[in-house]
């Protein structure tokens, strides 16, 4: 990328056989590869076994190679579940190696850094070195990360605070202790010993007394927010919910419906503004938003590898500035957390000044990051603050909100949303697109959690489907069995999964409030014995006038009085009885034409007398719920013929993830 | 100085972007490798994942045995209860339902020696052969042709009915081929051995009627709303044959002399309270009455714990026959 | 890195330390991250009854069935005389222990409509224990309106207070989820326990009430007052949970009120002419027979009431009363 054109890097000596490969065109390589990666996986997230589909794809192993979501996730359930034991890998690379993540594999820093090209392409040398000079605004990043973390870590403080006051072994230890403190304090004579015990002695005081202030009390909670700013899980929802979807064209078609997805203005209003701020300044998320890349600005630090200045030969031209992606000052101190290893200075260095070693840079580094005490305390407090505040609004108590339905093996709430990293990977796969991102309907916690709508999507929560949670990467939904889902085998004494419960709504339904025949909601209830039954009703139909018999003739009944339109009346739901005849129960019309009404079968011809009056019912079937056989998948509220606000509709009621929840004993 | 336009990069540069190659092309065979295990989400669309052992029975008995006869079974035997069975026979499981329902076997089987086409029994435990041969006589198909070496069934061109002790059985063809019909009788055969015990049975109500002049054929028992009155249920009705005119007869054990005459006075009444008239003879049976309801007859007697009678008799003299004969034979 | 220079000396003790700070780092992340691994899905929390917390038996041991019904208009002076009748307090409270009074403070309602224990009866047993020795005694419930307003309208707070008890307020830190030994209702559910911690002597105290969902409301039911939670939807199955609470809890003694009966609108009453003034106090060590003995002053029968039945069945009292050391007595 010198001189103005690009040069390939990558030559062959023909004479001497030998080949020679520039670091830069390998990281390009490199990050091309993940973002390639990238955009198949999230291609492939669709259910079905051909080889565009999801068969076994390892479509998350982006999202669990990055240690934020492990880092997460450990922090506020106390275990790292099963495939984030891969960020472990990324870690202990970037304790050896410094933010490589960043430069060579992050698929959304390779977005940001390919349109901060493109933006700096027209600018001159010097408006492009200055655009990558070091700003104190890169430290907000790891205030974000703080206090995301410290959002993460309340019920772990809270158990180790719990620890100084519950066990008794404890006690004895924090007794004896304070003894040999205060038997110091009194006896040591030197300054600085003294003030490691006054140390000492102020942290367990204040140790225990929180201990005993929080015991027991909502002071302290657990919340998983990094999904919010978490690149890759940004990357993922973005791409899934918001551009994938519109896809779909003559050419392509990767699912089968239209999909859709309410509540995601914000998520795609987000992503093109952290594209777009690249025209700005490059790789503006990378570093000024970026948890992730401050979470391996902290940890990358030390490492043993990094990029800085040989002993001599520096000129301070500044060149190595131009393409600097982290915007860490290589030409002079350079700051080794904002560096991302883009190799883009060795590349540029005019005197072969440059280098990636193992020793400090010549001209000094800056390992820490430039965050004060005070910044760093309140960005902890602010995060561990911020959970019980928002638990305060009782969504995960009493406040609960019975329209967030929650997918099928979801943990219970307060579990939940110490799990969801917001990825939008259950939303992509669901095959009948029901699941969309929640605006606020679960609290602040859970802005763009999964939640059901059965009006959109193609079918409800389809029974016979367990794809959510063997997507799902934290198992915030759980990877159920197909028994466990039906309530077979094993699971044959819990039942089914339920999500909801179904509720007529009376006033609304055609039989029940509009004397109209329907039974779409039983008909669908995919349940065997169905959860919908009906229990069936004569109503007369209002006529103008009323219908006096003049004559029959087999099984026709010749009438006087206002028309019966066959159209509406021989549909065989209407029936009619006479008055003072026998029998009582109703007969079927079957037909109505000039020669009047067709009967099935003409009972009424012993006992009918002319002029009798005969009252036209309509045979209705009232559907009823059996919450004992309800399991909430929304197919009838999918399917009723009321198609703006349903006359059945699904509420979280009764749902099996929490018991608290339960309609029936 | 050299200047980056000259800059070579070096073997160790090399080398390490050779390595780094290297890991990527493992990262992509291991994606490439782990696409062979299907995710779990992905086996559950596949039919066979759907279907589940009943935790009751691992292993249920086919409907019939057929262990060595050509016929095998073609499907798994499916079992509904009153809950289910309109999933198997929608709108038709009414009348089941009202009639002592207790359990439908179904099954199909294909003949090895002629595949392609094969034979659903469906088996109806109705609980009493009461039941099971109200549900069989309600339901008798037009064109009907008897069997003789199947007593109480019948066959229509592709399919074979038969009732036996509880059980009434259906058996369809896919098509009116002479094998498939073979095949039936044997599927049918096979199953009444099954059964046996009931098979020595009478067949319910057989002995109510008189056989002279009867068309055995049209034997029925009604289990309610016969003729469409609410008081007559368990009601039998045969048709007799004479001279050349048709009478409907219809006869009920009541199981207390007390509750037949109760029933017959009713059912009398009733006929009045809606035109009926008594007609002015001699009842043909002790304490009968005989009415005229607008043009054809009708006669209600009760003997013991039956009530009997003829039904819609057009003409009077047969209708008083028939009467007498019927109440000599429930005398015995 | 065409030219790199080897480390100096100095170089090398810094790059060495800088391996060793790594490698520390490294064996602590991966510590960690294998430490807390965990392959499977967290499991959802099953039906397990995962609690094994029990209630001790709070009946004196030495002391068989008793049941005394006193007649009286005034309260302290009927069960001042009842507990007299059964031997005194000083039989069932030892000096030095703790005392709880479990009353009905259920609602926000004034003592004169008979929904809940009487400020006076309160008053009068905390007096009792007291003289007998206790050394503490407590007054507490679980409401179902507000707490505060609960215990303050009825008057049971003053009362309490004035005669030497202490009030305790629910409050969720107080309610540990218990699962009763054979019952399947109350499983890991939350109940109140904290006011029970050191508490050696337990009296049950309710006012005879009509309820529409289980008949009556009498010593059985009153220990619905202990449950937390969503305890209403044991409303569906409320004789089989009055079966369990008397699985949960054998109380020293219950008091039954029957001063005023509620006979009509109970649970809640609302009305003076709700009640009847049938003057009657049952303290017995027996729940089951003093609600057997209560069922009268409702005009029912134990027939009525299936959870006397039940509560029987568990072993938890008799339902015949007068089997007990029994003993009527009229007041002044």
């Amino acid at each position: 990328m010198s001189n103005g054109y690009i040069r390939i890097g990558l030559t062959l000596k023909t004479e001497h056989l030998s080949l020679s490969m520039s670091i830069i065109l390998t990281r390009r390589i490199s990050q091309i590869f993940f973002f390639l990666l990238f955009l198949w996986f999230s291609i492939v997230t669709t259910l079905g076994e051909a080889w565009w589909q999801l068969r076994g794809w390892p479509v998350n192993w982006l999202l669990e190679l990055d240690p934020l979501v492990g880092l997460g996730t450990l922090l506020a359930t106390g275990t790292l579940y099963a495939g984030l034991l891969w960020g472990l890998l990324t870690i202990l690379l970037t304790i050896v190696l410094g933010r490589f993540f960043c430069g060579w594999v992050c698929p959304f820093g390779a977005l940001h850094q390919a349109v901060g090209w493109l933006a700096n392409r027209k600018r001159n040398t010097s408006q492009k070195i200055k655009a990558n000079r070091y700003r104190r605004g890169q430290t907000i990043k790891y205030i974000i990360l703080i206090f995301l973390l410290g959002a993460a870590v309340g019920e772990l403080i809270a158990r180790l605070l719990r620890v100084a006051t519950s066990q008794s072994t404890v006690d004895a230890i924090i007794a004896i202790v304070l003894l040999l403190c205060g038997i110091g304090a009194v006896w040591v004579n030197r300054k600085s010993w003294q003030q490691w015990i006054s140390g000492l002695l102020a942290v367990i005081i204040g140790w225990v007394l929180l201990g005993l202030f929080t015991d027991g009390s909502r002071l302290l909670a657990a919340s998983l927010q990094t999904g919010l700013l978490d690149p890759i899980p940004l990357f993922f929802r973005s791409v899934n919910l918001t551009l994938l979807p519109l896809v779909d064209g003559r050419t392509i078609t990767l699912s089968q419906g239209t999909r859709i997805y309410p509540g995601t203005v914000a998520i795609g209003l987000i992503f093109w503004t952290a594209v777009l701020l690249n025209l700005i300044i490059p790789r503006f998320y990378c570093r000024f938003i970026c948890p992730l890349g401050a979470l391996f600005g902290i940890l990358g630090k030390n490492a043993l590898y990094r990029v800085g200045q040989k002993a001599e030969g520096c000129t301070a031209c500044g060149a190595c500035e131009r393409y600097c992606e982290g915007a860490c000052e290589p030409s002079s101190t350079i700051r080794t957390s904002e560096c991302v290893l883009c190799m883009n200075c060795i590349d540029d260095c005019r005197h072969a000044v440059m280098g990636y070693h193992a020793y400090p840079s010549a001209a000094g580094e800056t390992a820490a990051p430039d965050i004060t005490k005070r910044e760093f305390a309140a960005a902890l407090v602010s995060g561990l603050a911020a959970v019980p505040l928002a638990r305060m609004a009782g969504n995960t108590g009493e406040n609960w909100n019975p329209a967030v339905i929650r997918p099928p093996g979801s943990l219970p709430e307060a579990q939940f949303l110490k799990r969801c990293i917001k990825c939008g990977q259950c939303m992509r796969v669901c095959p009948t697109n029901v699941i969309h991102p929640a605006g606020l309907q679960s609290g602040l916690e859970g802005i763009w959690t999964p939640v059901l709508n059965f009006r959109m999507g193609s079918s409800g929560c389809q029974r016979g489907c367990i794809a959510c949670g063997n997507l799902c990467p934290t198992a915030a939904i759980r990877p159920i069995s197909l028994a466990e889902r039906l309530g077979k085998d094993t699971f044959t004494d819990q039942g089914p999964i339920r999500i909801g419960m179904a509720f007529v709504d009376r006033s609304r339904c055609l039989p029940w409030a509009m004397d109209r025949p329907c039974i779409v909601c039983q008909e669908n209830c995919p349940v065997s014995p169905k959860a919908i039954f009906t229990r069936e009703e004569y109503r007369p139909v209002r006529l103008e006038g009323t219908l006096h018999l003049s004559g029959m003739q087999d099984n026709r009944l010749l009438f006087d009085g206002p028309t019966l339109p066959a159209q509406r009346f021989a549909t065989g739901d209407y029936y009619v009885t006479i008055d003072d005849s026998h029998p009582r129960l109703p007969v079927r019309i079957i037909d109505i034409g000039p020669n009047g009404i067709s009967l099935a079968d003409n009972p009424f011809v012993e006992t009918a007398r002319t002029g009798a009056r005969i009252t036209v019912l309509v045979r209705l079937q009232l559907p009823f719920v059996d919450p004992a056989s309800c399991i909430g998948c929304g197919v009838c509220e999918h399917e009723c013929p009321v198609k703006g606000h349903r006359a059945i509709r699904v509420t979280a009621e009764n749902e099996s993830r929490e018991p608290r929840h339960r309609l029936v004993l | 100085m050299q200047t980056a336009f000259q800059k070579q990069p070096g073997h160790a540069e090399t080398r390490i972007s050779i390595i780094i190659l290297a890991v990527l092309v493992v990262v992509a065979g291991w994606v490439y490798l782990r696409q062979y295990h299907t995710n779990p989400a992905v086996v559950a669309l596949r039919p066979e994942s759907q279907i589940f052992a009943s935790s009751a029975d691992i292993t249920p008995a086919a409907v019939v045995d057929t262990t060595g006869s050509d016929l095998i079974p073609f499907s798994p035997p499916e079992h509904f209860g009153p809950d289910t069975l309109y999933e198997k026979i929608n709108g038709r499981a009414d009348l089941y339902l009202s009639s002592g329902y207790i359990s439908l076997n179904a099954q199909r089987f294909t003949l090895q020696s002629a595949a392609g086409n094969w034979i659903e029994v469906f088996a109806y435990d109705m609980g009493t052969p009461e039941n099971a041969f109200s549900v069989y006589s309600m339901q008798r198909r037009d064109a009907a042709t008897s069997d003789r070496s199947l007593p109480d069934a019948y066959r229509t061109e592709n399919a074979l009915f038969m009732v036996h002790g509880q059980f009434y059985l259906e058996l369809i063809g896919t098509n009116a081929d002479d094998m498939l019909n073979e095949a039936m009788g044997t599927l049918a055969r096979r199953f009444a051995e099954s059964h046996a015990g009931a098979s020595k049975a009478k067949a319910p109500g057989q002995d109510l009627f008189p056989t002279q002049d009867l068309d055995t054929t049209t034997r029925q028992l009604i289990t309610a709303n016969a003729f469409g009155y609410e008081m007559l249920d368990h009601i039998y009705t045969a048709q007799y044959l004479i001279d050349g005119t048709r009478l409907t007869v219809f006869v009920s054990d009541r199981q207390t002399p007390e509750a037949a005459s109760a029933l017959a006075d009713n059912f009398s009444q009733t006929l009045i309270t809606f035109g009926a008239t008594a007609v002015d003879i001699k009842p043909p049976v002790a304490n009968a009455s005989v009415l005229q309801f607008f043009d054809t007859y009708e006669i209600i007697f009760s003997h013991g714990p039956y009530v009997a009678g003829v039904h819609e008799a057009v003409d009077l003299n047969h209708a008083k026959i028939m009467a007498k004969r019927l109440a000599e034979h429930l005398k015995q | 890195m065409s030219n790199p220079s080897a480390p100096s000396p100095i170089n090398r003790r810094e790059f060495i330390g800088r391996c060793t700070r790594a490698g520390i780092y490294v064996a602590a992340a991966g510590s960690i991250g294998i430490g807390f691994h965990q392959a499977d899905a967290p499991r959802p929390q099953m039906d397990a009854a995962t609690s094994m917390l029990q209630l001790p038996d709070y009946s004196v041991p030495a002391m068989p069935g008793k049941i005394c019904i006193a007649h009286g208009a005034d309260r302290a002076t009927t069960v001042r005389q009842a507990f007299e009748a059964l031997g005194g307090m000083k039989a069932l409270v030892r000096p030095g222990e703790r005392v709880l009074i479990k009353v009905n403070a259920a609602f926000a309602s004034p003592p004169t409509l008979g929904a809940t224990s009487h400020p006076e009866l309160v008053a009068a047993v905390v007096r009792l224990c007291l003289e007998a020795g206790a050394d503490r005694v407590i007054v507490t419930d679980n409401p179902i309106n507000d707490p505060a307003s609960c215990f303050a309208l009825t008057g049971i707070r003053a009362a309490a207070q004035k005669s030497g008890a202490d009030v305790i307020i629910p409050r969720d830190t107080l309610f540990e989820p218990m699962t009763v030994d054979g019952g399947r209702l109350i499983r890991n559910w939350p109940v109140m326990v904290g006011p029970l911690d050191g508490v050696d002597r337990v009296i049950g105290m309710a006012p005879v009430k009509d309820h529409h969902r289980s008949g009556a409301s009498m010593t059985l039911k009153n220990w619905y007052g202990l449950l937390g939670g969503r305890r209403n939807i044991f409303h569906q199955d409320v004789h089989t949970l009055i079966q369990e609470l008397a699985l949960m809890i054998r109380p020293t003694a219950v008091v039954l009120d029957g001063t005023q009966t509620m006979m009509k609108n109970g649970p809640t009453g609302g009305s003076l002419s709700d009640l009847n003034p049938t003057g009657t106090m049952i303290v017995s060590t027996d729940p089951v027979a003093a609600d057997a003995a209560g069922a009268a002053l409702l005009g029912r029968t134990i027939a009525d009431l299936p959870f006397i039945g039940k509560a029987e069945q568990t072993g938890a009292g008799t339902a015949d009363y007068r089997s007990l050391q029994f003993k009527e007595i009229q007041t002044g």
